[in-house]
């Protein structure tokens, strides 16, 4: 195969699999001509590259898994379609209605219920850092108001160390609580790529 | 390898081959296929995550008439590395006390 094949190849099947990403094609065709450069010939380099169907297949996985499963289905009854089994495809899918679609939807409602949960996690976090900072600011600065209100000594000052020590604890947990968040966003992205690979495959 | 754990190797891996100086696509897949393997469909979102979280940027250069992308590595693209290699310390840690364990229970 060679060089403007393997291209031609690359943009008719990322434009079939509804990829529009100038900028992916510009990375294989540019990673195509580093090859020639660095003295393979045209078709060495194009038997070197990765094969145009596992491209595709990496860049699908970056698409929503919305799209991924309108994608699969759309496949499913354009093969059939081909085979001459459009009709028959389109009556299974209406007496397989009871069984796919509470299949499809529990499918959504997992989704929906992670990322549901991946959100409230990260909120909770940011809310305990927020509500410690809070209760910094005013145990520091409350404590002044009490001066004119002739609240001990002891206590103001012992206001404002525990301020102190919220602060010290907000800025602290600052660093560690991005991190987390970020590892949750992490964790989160495990199973949807897992799903996403049973409608790419 | 588990695929998380992977990822958080290439991740490392590249942003090191970038601390040696500017590169571009097909040098990184070579020279990170050196130690770890490494394909272009997996280098490409490597990439793009990379420069979204602000840890490379990338320029475009004319070269031999046409234009190569060159990435270059930022300063939190190096915090990144370091937070790695300590993250990295706690793994040898976890490691070297797993094992020293199993020998003690087959001695």
């Amino acid at each position: 195969m060679t060089k403007v094949q393997y291209l031609d190849n690359l943009k008719s099947a990322l434009a079939s699999a509804g990829i529009d990403n100038p900028s992916l094609y510009e990375y294989y065709a540019e990673m195509l001509e580093d090859r020639i450069e660095d003295g393979m010939s045209e078709e060495e380099a194009v038997a070197d590259m990765e094969s145009v169907e596992k491209a595709v297949e990496a860049a699908r996985l970056d698409m929503p898994v919305t799209t991924l499963v309108y994608d699969k289905i759309k496949d499913s009854h354009e093969k059939a379609t081909q085979k001459g089994h459009g009709v028959l495809w389109i009556i299974l899918a209406i007496i397989g209605f009871p069984v796919w679609l509470p299949l499809l939807a529990s499918l959504f409602v997992i989704i929906l219920s992670m990322y549901i949960a991946l959100w409230a996690v990260i909120f909770s976090i940011y809310a305990v850092e927020l509500s410690l900072g809070v209760s910094a600011l005013g145990c520091m600065f409350l404590p002044f108001i009490g001066f004119f209100q002739h609240i001990p000594f002891v206590t103001v000052i012992g206001s404002i160390g525990c301020g102190l020590l919220l602060g010290g604890i907000t800025i602290l947990l600052w660093k560690p609580i991005i991190a987390l968040s970020i590892a949750a966003i992490q964790l989160f992205k495990i199973p949807i790529r897992g799903i996403k690979k049973l409608f790419v495959r | 390898m588990d695929a998380q754990f992977r990822r958080g190797i290439l991740d490392a891996c590249i942003l090191a081959v970038l601390e040696r100086g500017e590169s571009y696509g097909y040098q990184l897949v070579k020279d990170v296929n050196s130690f770890i393997d490494i394909t272009e469909s997996t280098l490409y979102p490597i990439l793009k995550r990379l420069e979204a979280a602000n840890m490379l940027t990338v320029n475009s250069k004319e070269h031999n008439g046409r234009l190569r992308k060159y990435y270059q590595i930022t300063d939190a693209g190096r915090e990144r590395i370091t937070e790695l290699l300590k993250e990295w310390e706690e793994i040898i840690k976890v490691y070297q006390y797993i094992t020293k364990e199993r020998s003690e229970d087959n001695d």
